[in-house]
């Protein structure tokens, strides 16, 4: 109970402090707002959240103390000038020293590869060269040409072997063309986990094949965000000379049509989703979806409004 | 050459600052918009100080059970910013596209 009685008494004591010190710590411009949270604090419930309320004053000032930092000082002078420094040796003297991390082997001959299948007017980008890792397609590409050299490299290998079993084990009237697919696997020696590897010695696939299946992997462009947004009839008829802010968009493509004085009489025609902005809204007769002109708002009111296809 | 200011868009913390003062009613003084917002302390009248030094906001004196509050409530062009600011969140989040100049 003791203990309960003490932190009554303390809480005001410890609140009264935290202000006193933020009020300390504040610049002058800003010591006002401190003024306003102290007398915030007596409509605050309980002690625990006056202490808080007074700890975030303290944070606030603080806050408001390094907002106001000015460079004309010296110490706040040389901290930024070190900070300058460090951003201009990161980001300016680094990629210049040639300090990148050299891609994987036969990483280049990959993105060569890729860049081939670029339309010259495709917006993807292509890769950079002081890029660290490479994109998981690319290694992905880069697995399946090693495999396929690989495929190669035991097609060639094969050529003895093949030979031998058909001395060894095949009839004479068992061709090429009669061994099974596991025969041919055990006689290439093609080792299981490389299905491509396994594909190419069979003679099922080649390099133009490979292309084919990295080209969805690679560079297929993301289609446009929304396009269901569709083109609705609307039109703007201006009756008095008001001010007027009409930017009608869809996505990517978001254009400020009109910004300024319209003399009355004027009409537009607006494509759904569109915006208008206007000082008299009473001013504004707007007929969406060929419905009856209605005006935008009560005279003399400032509004602005979006209009948009229901979703 | 003077560099053209851009409009921006206001961030989410402070659009639900402004949709809180542009309801005004009892809950625009600090502790209660701190409550109602969600936002911290030091960012709350981060807010209110760069509403206050753009002629936005209007700060009134108060006196509440023989105390003296402050409450907090927009100016007229204030209230013109907040409405455009919440119409070009909801623009923006129905269209993406780049921001709006300035009249």
């Amino acid at each position: 109970m003791k203990s309960l009685d003490n932190s009554a008494s303390i809480s005001p004591a410890i609140a009264n402090l935290a202000f006193k010190l933020a009020l300390r710590v504040a610049p002058q411009a800003s010591r006002d707002w401190l003024e306003d949270m102290r007398l915030e604090a007596p409509f605050i419930e309980t002690d625990a959240e006056r202490i808080r309320w007074a700890v975030g004053a303290l944070i606030t000032a603080i806050r408001f103390r390094l907002a106001s930092l000015s460079l004309s000082r010296p110490q706040t002078f040389t901290l930024a000038s070190a900070l300058m420094m460090t951003v201009f040796a990161v980001f300016v003297l680094v990629p210049q020293s040639g300090l990148n991390v050299s891609p994987v082997p036969g990483q280049e001959e990959v993105a060569d590869f890729t860049d081939n299948q670029l339309e010259p007017s495709a917006p993807v980008q292509q890769p950079a060269e002081t890029e660290v890792a490479a994109p998981p397609q690319l290694s992905l590409a880069r697995e399946r040409s090693q495999a396929s050299e690989a495929a190669a490299d035991a097609e060639a290998r094969a050529v003895l072997p093949s030979t031998d079993l058909l001395e060894s084990e095949a009839t004479p009237e068992t061709d090429e063309a009669a061994f099974s697919a596991n025969q041919r696997k055990e006689a290439l020696n093609v080792p299981s986990s490389a299905p491509d590897a396994e594909a190419d010695a069979l003679g099922l696939a080649d390099a133009s094949v490979h292309l084919e299946v990295l080209e969805p992997l690679t560079l297929s462009p993301v289609p446009a965000a929304v396009t269901e947004v569709q083109a609705g009839p609307a039109t703007l008829k201006v009756r008095s000379t008001v001010w007027l802010e009409l930017v009608e968009g869809s996505p990517g493509n978001r254009r400020p049509l009109l910004k300024g004085q319209v003399q009355a009489g004027e009409s537009f025609e607006l494509k759904l989703p569109f915006y208008i902005q206007t000082d008299n809204a009473a001013a504004i007769m707007l007929s969406v979806e060929g419905q009856r002109p209605e005006p935008l708002g009560p005279e003399g009111v400032a509004l602005g409004r979006l209009f948009r296809l229901s979703r | 050459m003077t560099r053209k200011k851009r409009y921006r868009i206001p961030s989410s913390q402070q659009l639900e600052l402004l949709q809180n003062l542009l309801d005004g009613g009892v809950s625009s003084y600090g502790y209660t918009l701190m409550k109602v917002t969600g936002l911290r302390q030091a960012t709350l009248y981060g807010l209110l100080k760069r509403l206050y030094e753009n002629g936005y906001l209007l700060k009134e004196s108060v006196v509440v059970a023989g105390r003296c509050r402050i409450h907090y409530g927009l100016t007229n062009s204030g209230r013109h910013y907040a409405e455009r600011a919440l119409l070009e969140a909801e623009y923006e989040q129905a269209v993406s596209g780049p921001n709006l100049e300035t009249p």
